[in-house]
């Protein structure tokens, strides 16, 4: 079934593959990450990582595919998912407990398995020092495991993890939030980020624009 | 056609099921089962009962077995002909002549009668002349040279009872180890499925009964969110089973029970999106719950109610994705919880939030907004009241607090 799949939806025509690397279009936020590759969206806090990554989860469901969120921190809020749109039904969540090893484990194991469209690796709480600890060979397991399929492992994090294995890398820098409504009793209209193409291509920055909620659901 | 299965045999019944959905006990030593169709599977008489024969030894049958154009000569033929025996169409009163007639199902009355005449077999019975025999007898008379002459209609009578699937096994010696446990039940697993592919049915739940050497019974219980009958799959389901939750004591007795359901059914099309496979995902679920733990692996479901972080995780079930035509889309603004809820210090100055100290977060607020008061469920245990205020620290971090009715402060997560 997998065979049919990927024969009859080849990777060129599938909504991840990158037309251009230089100026990522990130309302198709699926489109900015190759298939069959591991992509890294790197930033500190608030810089719009979880977002993006969220994007991808709701084109990626919506397009029919199954999600995996490895979720090392246990951070993952369903209803921000669903406001971006996707259908939680299509997505399968692992909460790993604040435990890296098992969140790479996890992560070995779903991409070991197959099937799924996309894989989110949330290590954005991790410490540097635990990241630092993580044997480089687990990432080349990771880069075999997911290339020559039609998925795409996207990694979430402060800082580059898994460096030379990583085909695509995004860094977002720079948040700023704007209001909606009267001081003090203000809601988020927009966080406003840059986003730069550190790999294939050092390109940028771009704004990346994360919006919030609207009027009508508040 | 039918054939009919004689023998002491208790596995009479699964031999015919292997052949046929119509199969009639008769008795505990005797089948009789429909043969129509097979004949484009194995092709003729000979052959289909060369098949029967071939499998029934596999399994370890002797018995009898006959196959004839009704059911009556078929019944006849097994109960008093040794070995195999083809009787084609048209030749049943020749094959039946020599059968003595104790072996017909009649009364005792009419047999004794019937010895009184002189006859001795079937072929006497069926050389009698029809009016006279019907003049003497009546309609017992009739039926039993139409028996004679294997030419009785008679019907298959279906009582089927509800297949078990479950299998055994009790052991010399008590097996302490789980690799060896494996080993058979591997087995019994083959077997059973064997036998559920035969049914065109499927499993949806394994128990496991481990009897141990202190005569206490053990069972683990293993559900599955969709039916399936892979042996390898249910295997894996089983040794992650016994591994998170050993038996804990020598095994002397090993029982395996499934409880069928109909197969998952499932159209495909060229267009979706390929997904995981049902058995490998069953597996990887149960390989990821043995990894963190059993509640934390699973599809999210919003739960019906504005209380912050309230949600609930069922079993992931995948069916087959309808592609939808995906546009380009705004980006959302996503919340990142702290899961639980990290405590903080939170300085003020006339109503005006100046500092955040926490083990995650501390910073001077450069913006805040809020408090907004949330509060709910009062009837419930999972009540709440507090404010909440959205908060930007000098590192740019835009993050959710709140303060409880009783006066502590938390970091609740970070929007990102």
């Amino acid at each position: 079934m997998a065979k049919i799949g990927a024969l009859t939806r080849p990777l060129s025509s599938l909504p991840g593959r990158t037309e251009t690397v230089e100026r990522p279009d990130f309302t198709q936020a699926l489109s900015v990450v190759p298939r069959g590759a591991i992509a890294e969206i790197l930033g500190s806090e608030s810089t719009g990582r979880t977002a993006l990554a969220q994007s991808m989860l709701a084109t990626a469901t919506l397009g029919g595919e199954v999600v995996a969120w490895i979720d090392c921190d246990d951070a993952f809020d369903p209803v921000s998912a669903a406001k971006a749109g996707a259908d939680l039904g299509r997505m399968l969540w692992v909460q790993c407990g604040r435990q890296l090893e098992i969140a790479l484990k996890a992560a070995d194991m779903v991409l070991h398995n197959g099937g799924f469209g996309l894989v989110v690796l949330d290590l954005c709480n991790v410490t540097p020092g635990a990241l630092y600890r993580v044997p480089i060979s687990y990432w080349y397991r990771m880069r075999r495991a997911v290339e020559h399929t039609p998925s795409v492992l996207v990694i979430l994090g402060r800082q580059s993890i898994a460096r030379s294995c990583a085909a695509r890398q995004f860094g977002l820098d720079g948040p700023r939030v704007e209001w909606r409504g009267q001081n003090p009793f203000q809601t988020i209209l927009r966080l406003r980020s840059d986003a730069y193409s550190k790999k294939p291509v050092p390109a940028g920055p771009i704004a990346l624009d994360v919006i919030g909620d609207t009027e009508e659901e508040i | 056609m039918f054939g009919c299965l004689y023998g002491a045999s208790p596995r009479l019944a699964e031999l015919a099921e292997q052949f046929s959905p119509l199969v009639e006990r008769l008795a505990d030593d005797a089948v009789v089962f429909s043969l129509n169709g097979l004949s484009s599977l194995f092709g003729d008489s000979h052959q289909i009962a060369a098949e029967i024969s071939r499998r029934g030894a596999s399994i370890g049958i002797a018995a009898n077995l006959s196959i004839a154009a009704d059911k009556t000569t078929a019944v006849l033929a097994a109960r008093n002909l040794r070995g195999v025996t083809i009787i084609p169409a048209g030749r049943e009163a020749k094959a039946l002549s020599g059968i003595s007639i104790d072996a017909l199902p009649v009364e005792p009355d009419l047999l004794a009668t019937l010895q009184r005449w002189g006859l001795r077999t079937l072929g006497d019975v069926a050389a009698l002349p029809e009016i006279g025999i019907t003049e003497r007898l009546g309609q017992a008379g009739h039926r039993l040279r139409a028996l004679a002459l294997g030419k009785h209609v008679d019907l298959l009578h279906l009582s089927r009872p509800a297949a078990e699937y479950t299998a055994r096994e009790e052991f010399d010696d008590p097996v302490e180890l789980l690799e060896p446990l494996l080993f058979v039940i591997s087995a019994q697993l083959h077997d059973l499925t064997a036998k559920l592919e035969r049914n065109g049915r499927a499993a949806i739940r394994i128990a496991v009964i481990a009897s141990t050497d202190s005569c206490a019974e053990i069972v683990r219980s293993i559900e599955l969110p969709v039916a399936m009958r892979d042996p390898k799959a249910l295997l894996k389901q089983v040794q992650l089973a016994l591994a998170a939750k050993p038996v804990g004591a020598p095994v002397t007795a090993i029982q395996i029970a499934l409880d069928p359901a109909d197969p998952r059914v499932v159209q495909g099309g060229l267009f979706q999106a390929a997904g995981p496979e049902p058995d490998k995902l069953q597996t990887l679920l149960s390989r990821l719950r043995a990894l963190t733990g059993a509640h934390r692996v699973g599809s999210p479901e919003i739960l019906n109610t504005h209380r912050p972080n309230a949600f609930q995780l069922r079993p992931s079930i995948f069916g087959a994705g309808d592609p939808a035509p995906v546009n380009s889309r705004p980006v959302r603004l996503a919340f990142r919880y702290f899961r639980p809820p990290i405590p903080a210090r939170v300085t003020m100055q006339k109503q005006n939030l100046r500092q955040v100290v926490s083990e995650y977060a501390t910073g001077v607020v450069v913006h805040f907004a809020g408090p907004w008061r949330t509060s709910g469920e009062w009837w419930a245990e999972t009540s709440w009241t507090r404010d909440e205020w959205d908060v930007v620290l000098e590192d740019h971090g835009v993050y959710r607090i709140y303060l409880t009715t009783s006066g502590q402060w938390f970091l609740e997560g970070s929007y990102d």
